[in-house]
């Protein structure tokens, strides 16, 4: 990918901070508007809160939890970036033996919810699960060591987790400047050292895009970390709202959360670091060969495997196997497509009006950076670090009140999942633009094009990855999303996840599972486009 | 460190083949010691392909290639490119963008901060330490290149294209300015480029290269002057190329009679440089001009002669009565070189 | 060009999906009966597998038509709240009572008829007429038939702190049932006696589990050998993976551990269709819904004259502790504050 134009004139300077058009404003701020809806249901209860409520919050106890919490999020994302960005290097970089199928393999995990996984995993490696009764026979095995709690939140989160990681920085890979490790080879540094000194560094702003996606998962998850008995904050929220029943300790301790979710995001602005990383080479760049692994082949084979087995292909068994005991037993299972064709619609719906919605606050953060802008860009957040529930019952407050006709009504679940989930696609749509440079649009002004035209013709072509990437990215997560859609849905309309929660509140793990390996196959197919077709561009970083 | 016979770098029969196509074939280079030497070739020629061998990014198909009195590719020997100790600036520069000048410079360094401000004086970058690579200009990016590659003292820089992401009128003072300090330094270096002003310019010695081989290897005169093929020849410097019949050792062709000693009688090319043609205005002319390029210090003026070919002539001062479809007379005014068959005679 | 054509392929499926879905939608009407005009909007904490059924027959025998809404029974709850008067529900049916009180302490609820008041055991309703309960859930200890003969077990909860029950016993925390038998427990016992209780259930290293039916299920793979559940889990569990060596042990003499909770409903005020909601209430506390309850759910009926499943404890013969049910709303907090101070939250 070359950006002669930008290229030519040798000159760099910072890009001007042009004006916005009121157009480009306007809509940002009316996502935003729709975007902050939970902020204001919670500032709304939180201002009903008296002194009792205030001293709930300010416990030791809350205060041991945000500590627990934040330590959850920041071991989680470690190994995440652990796992995810040697994967990334393998199946990209190097001439591992069937990278391409890994590539896939080891992104799966991102379509499992954390719930079905969760599960999977304690019926698989749980005290007397179903490893402990293979093991049993021949090893006489009789318990296997507790997974509960740290361990097994930690377990859980990263192993479904680590594929955002693994995405994001999987292109920014594809999108590195070859020359720059040539130059340091030329400098006496060996594959080692460049990898360390020049490679690493320049996937700095991937590792922390990466890394935000994961962090603020961990923070807003709930279905892993009640199910691995792990009390984190979220679990403190929802006891509040359905153990007591009292919403303000509970819009309290949510708009705590929220501004756990803010540091997060200003240590990955930190993160990111001073630099700028365009590729400015002119003419399109080589295409790398790849590094021979020689006798490393084994080792990553094994730890690709080892990865894979954990997160794919023991969660898969386990449902495999429910589904097969179902069906001896003589369980009635149903597989309908009504739930499917359900998930599927309102999904895309959600994909297709987020990459929309995402456009004007990712054109606004990428050509008019400023104070006002990367506000908005923050605000665009907070519907991502809340628990769907919370995020779910601002609108039912809203909309009951308010909008009865929207109610209860598909195009709420949509919004709903607009809200919770549009960083998913403003990050990667953030990335295109910038990559893309603002002197492609003014050769075309300049050429006689109007400013449509050349929207359609320039723009709109070289976003349209970062827009592919940002729309199955909102899809995937919308297809498994729970809290949100039981509470907002229209009465009668069923999403997969609901089939899922439906068999498993009701304790008839069969019926949970034929819904939760449907789930799993048709997310595959996004995914494996996302994977191999489309490249979320390289995340790109304005110098401080 | 100089290798005994005093030759830095060599390529012997080098070839390399991609999958669908020959890049290098037959490729001989030698390079002596603090020569500066240009590869000069058109677009596609296989040139950067050639640097990249040499640096050791590329493995070739046959051939070796010795650094020194060090073999470093070919025969089953084989010297990864950080072994080498062979700097490249490269095309687009490859600053790290992640660290400041100063770092980047005593990138290859072992920790030898005297060496890192030695080489920022010497490429004139004193203040600029700190800034980063996109803080920095065009030209000043192209410096810090240079001195990041020279800091560790290698015994051969390559450089690829390294003037062509400058603007036009930079290019001149850049080139001089690197031209000088690599001569400072008493630098080993081959450079690649397309433009033959650049290699006549900068070059000690010119190595012409087409379709992955090298074609003649000689000083900017001995190549501008005296080329080994008439594709040499368009490649360094406009040529002209009149038809001529040779006849004991007199040749007449549309420039008139030139004298051609030593050339088998027949038929010829005659090479013509556009500052040997000579064109007066005459009303009694056979040739007449069909375009102008006025350049301030001289005009390039396109005539057709009487025989019908057309010749590029350099003139220099004013000569506004040159204008289109004036009547001129056309005449040698230097030297000619004759080409029989192809070769050279 | 390959992009494109993803991109409307996958927009022409969605559209297609679309129209499947519309036609799916509404799965909870039945086939076809849209006349009577009436139609009715009921939240259900109670999963569609066991009170689905009920139901379609209300609906054949009524012919009022039934929009339910399945989830979860607290979120439900906190959905009416947020509600408030725009809510759209008619009847809430819920779980357990918790949320029932919850919905009542708002004042969401309007008066019940007497008539259907009157029926309904006194224990399981609101003594402000808000709601009723329309089935009990009885708390029981699930032994191994195969390790335990159900003389060893003792007759009050309590007993299960003793020492000699380590590593034999568990129970899902996190279980809203378990949450209310906790309150219940401090209700009658206050809060030390909890505290110790608990504590010392925490020192005999309890299996936690994530809800009833798995800990039913530890029970029956012998993981565990006593499960702290409610009385019906035992029937779920064995009609789903077949015969499984557990029976239920009931607690004696008014012990905590003997609560009865029940599931129950309760008329919104907001609703526009009293009569109709009423006649569904009348229908869940009729003979049809207690029979079904009885012999469907394995449940308790709560009014008189119905008999529960042959092999329960009868309603009569548990001796429950003197705890007024919509009461456990006010202890609930302080219960998961206990349970979050010994660690098991």
């Amino acid at each position: 990918m070359s950006l002669v134009a930008e290229a030519s004139t040798g000159l760099r300077r910072p890009q001007p901070r042009a004006r916005a058009q009121r157009g480009l404003v306007v809509s940002a701020l009316a996502v935003c508007a729709v975007m902050i809806t939970p902020l204001l249901y919670l500032a709304l209860r939180a201002s009903e809160a008296d002194a009792s409520s205030w001293d709930l919050i300010l416990r030791t106890r809350t205060i041991w939890l945000v500590l627990r919490t934040l330590g959850l999020a920041l071991a989680v994302t470690t190994a995440s970036i652990a796992i995810g960005v040697p994967l990334a290097w393998l199946t990209t970089r190097t001439d591992l033996p069937g990278r391409r199928i890994w590539a896939v393999l080891v992104s799966l995990p991102l379509v499992i919810p954390s719930y079905v996984g969760a599960f999977a995993l304690i019926a698989a490696f749980g005290t007397r699960g179903m490893l402990q009764q293979v093991l049993e026979g021949p090893f006489g095995v009789e318990r296997l060591p507790d997974i509960t709690g740290f361990p097994g939140a930690f377990i859980a989160l990263t192993l479904f987790t680590y594929p955002y990681v693994f995405l994001l920085v999987s292109a920014g890979i594809k999108g590195l400047d070859p020359s720059l490790e040539d130059a340091a080879r030329s400098l006496a540094q060996t594959r080692w050292t460049t990898f360390r000194r020049v490679t690493l560094p320049s996937l700095r702003p991937s590792i922390a895009a990466g890394g935000l996606l994961v962090a603020l998962y961990a923070l807003h998850d709930f279905g892993a970390v009640s199910l691995m008995r792990f009390p984190a904050f979220t679990q403190a929220i929802y006891l509040q709202y359905k153990g007591a029943f009292d919403r303000t300790p509970a819009a309290l301790l949510s708009l705590m959360l929220v501004g756990l979710a803010l540091v997060v995001l200003i240590l990955e602005q930190r993160a990111r670091g001073r630099a700028r990383y365009y590729r400015s080479g002119a003419g399109t760049a080589r295409p790398v060969a790849p590094i021979g692994l020689g006798g490393w082949r084994w080792p990553s084979l094994l730890f690709c495997g080892g990865v894979t087995l954990l997160a794919l292909v023991g969660p898969l068994s386990v449902l495999v196997f429910w589904l097969v005991r179902g069906f001896a037993v003589g369980t009635d299972i149903r597989l309908t497509l009504g739930p499917a064709a359900g998930s599927i619609l309102v999904s895309s719906g959600a994909a297709v009006v987020a990459v929309v919605a995402a456009f004007p606050i990712a054109r606004l953060s990428a050509r008019h950076q400023s104070f006002f802008t990367s506000n908005i860009e923050r605000l665009s957040y907070a519907g991502y670090a809340l628990p769907g529930l919370v995020a779910a019952l601002a609108f039912v407050f809203f909309a009951s009140n308010f909008a009865p006709w929207l109610y209860q009504s598909l195009p709420l679940v949509v919004i709903a999942y607009v809200v919770l989930f549009l960083p998913q696609a403003t990050e990667p749509l953030r990335g295109s633009l910038l990559q893309m440079g603002p002197r492609l649009e003014e050769a075309g002004r300049a050429l006689g094009r109007t400013k449509r035209r050349v929207y359609r013709s320039i723009v709109v072509p070289l976003i349209a990855r970062g827009a592919l990437a940002g729309a199955a990215l909102v899809f995937l997560t919308s297809m498994k999303e729970l809290p949100a859609t039981l509470l907002l849905r229209p009465t009668g309309f069923d999403t997969l996840a609901t089939s899922i929660w439906s068999g498993a509140a009701a304790g008839l793990y069969s019926k949970a599972a034929a819904p939760a390996l449907l789930l799993i196959v048709i997310c595959a197919v996004p995914l494996y486009i996302l994977v191999r077709r489309v490249e979320v561009e390289r995340i790109e970083v304005k110098a401080e | 460190m100089i290798a005994s016979n005093g030759i830095a770098l060599r390529c012997s029969g080098v070839s390399k083949v991609f999958d669908d196509a020959v890049a290098l074939h037959g490729f001989d280079l030698a390079l002596a010691s603090g020569t500066l030497m240009a590869l000069l070739g058109p677009s596609g020629c296989g040139k950067t392909t050639a640097l990249r061998v040499m640096a050791g990014f590329e493995t070739p198909s046959a051939g070796e290639v010795w650094v020194g009195d060090r073999k470093v590719a070919g025969g089953g020997e084989w010297v990864p490119p950080e072994k080498r100790r062979i700097g490249m600036v490269f095309q687009d520069w490859a600053l790290f963008p992640h660290l400041d000048v100063w770092h980047n410079i005593a990138f290859g360094l072992d920790g030898d901060p005297d060496r890192v401000s030695d080489v920022i004086d010497m490429m004139d970058l004193n203040g600029y330490e700190r800034r980063m690579p996109h803080e920095l200009s065009g030209g000043q990016q192209q410096r810090v290149a240079l001195a990041r590659a020279l800091a560790p003292s290698p015994e051969v820089i390559l450089l690829d294209e390294p003037f062509s992401n400058l603007d036009a009128t930079l290019r001149a003072s850049v080139r001089a300015e690197v031209a000088q300090v690599l001569h400072d330094v008493k630098a080993t270096a081959i450079f690649v480029t397309h433009d033959q002003e650049e290699a006549l310019a900068m070059a000690d010695e010119i190595a012409v290269m087409v379709g992955g081989r090298v074609l003649q290897v000689g000083s900017p005169h001995d190549v501008y002057g005296a080329p080994a093929s008439m594709e040499v020849a368009s490649l360094v410097g406009e040529a002209n190329f009149i038809r001529a019949v040779v006849h004991a050792n007199e040749a007449s062709s549309a420039l008139g009679t030139i004298a051609a000693p030593g050339v088998p009688d027949g038929d010829a090319e005659v090479l013509v440089r556009p500052e040997a043609i000579e064109l007066v205005f005459d009303e009694l002319g056979d040739a007449h001009i069909i375009r102008t390029e006025f350049y301030g210090h001289d005009q390039l003026v396109s005539a057709k002669l009487g025989d019908g070919s057309v010749v590029e002539a350099r003139l220099l001062g004013p000569h506004p009565e040159l204008r289109v479809d004036a009547p001129v007379r056309a005449r040698l005014a230097g030297s000619a070189r004759f080409f029989s068959n192809g070769s050279p005679v | 060009m390959r992009l494109r054509r993803t991109i409307g392929a996958a927009a022409a499926l969605a559209m297609a999906l679309a129209l499947a879905a519309c036609g799916d939608d509404g799965a909870a009407s039945p086939s076809g009966t849209d006349d009577e005009g009436a139609s009715l909007t009921v939240y259900s904490g109670r999963d569609e597998e066991f009170v689905g059924p009920l139901f379609e027959q209300f609906e054949d025998d009524s012919g009022v038509e039934l929009e339910v809404r399945y989830g979860d029974s607290a979120e439900l709850a906190a959905t009416i709240m947020e509600e408030g008067d725009s809510s759209p529900a008619d009847l809430f049916l819920s779980q357990d009572a918790g949320s029932l009180g919850a919905v009542a302490d708002r004042d969401l609820f309007s008066q019940i008829d007497a008539a259907i008041l009157d029926r309904v055991d006194e224990r399981f309703r609101s003594p402000d007429g808000l709601w009723v309960g329309t089935s009990g859930r009885a708390r029981v200890a699930a032994y191994n038939t195969e390790e335990l003969g159900e003389d060893e077990l003792p007759d009050s909860i309590l007993g299960f702190t003793e020492p000699a029950w380590k590593g034999r016993i568990g129970f899902a925390p996190t279980n809203s049932s378990f949450q209310a038998f906790v309150a219940g427990m401090i209700s009658t016992e206050g809060e030390e006696a909890t505290r110790s209780f608990l504590e010392g259930l925490v020192a005999n290293d309890p299996g936690l589990y994530e809800d009833n039916s798995s800990t039913v299920r530890a029970v029956a793979a012998g993981e565990i050998e006593v499960g702290f559940v409610n009385h019906y889990y035992l029937y779920e569990v064995s009609a789903e993976d077949g015969e499984i060596p557990v029976a239920n042990h009931f607690f004696t003499g008014g012990d905590p551990g003997a609560l009865v909770n029940a599931a129950g409903a309760g008329i919104l005020a907001s609703t526009q269709n009293e009569g109709a909601a009423t006649e569904l209430l009348d229908y869940l506390t009729g003979d049809t819904g207690q029979a079904f309850f009885a012999e469907e759910t394995w449940e308790y009926p709560v009014v008189d004259g119905f008999e529960p499943q042959a092999d329960l404890v009868p309603l009569e013969e548990i001796e429950s502790p003197n705890i007024d049910l919509s009461d456990l709303a006010e202890t609930i907090e302080p219960a998961l504050d206990l349970l979050a101070e010994v660690g098991l939250l």
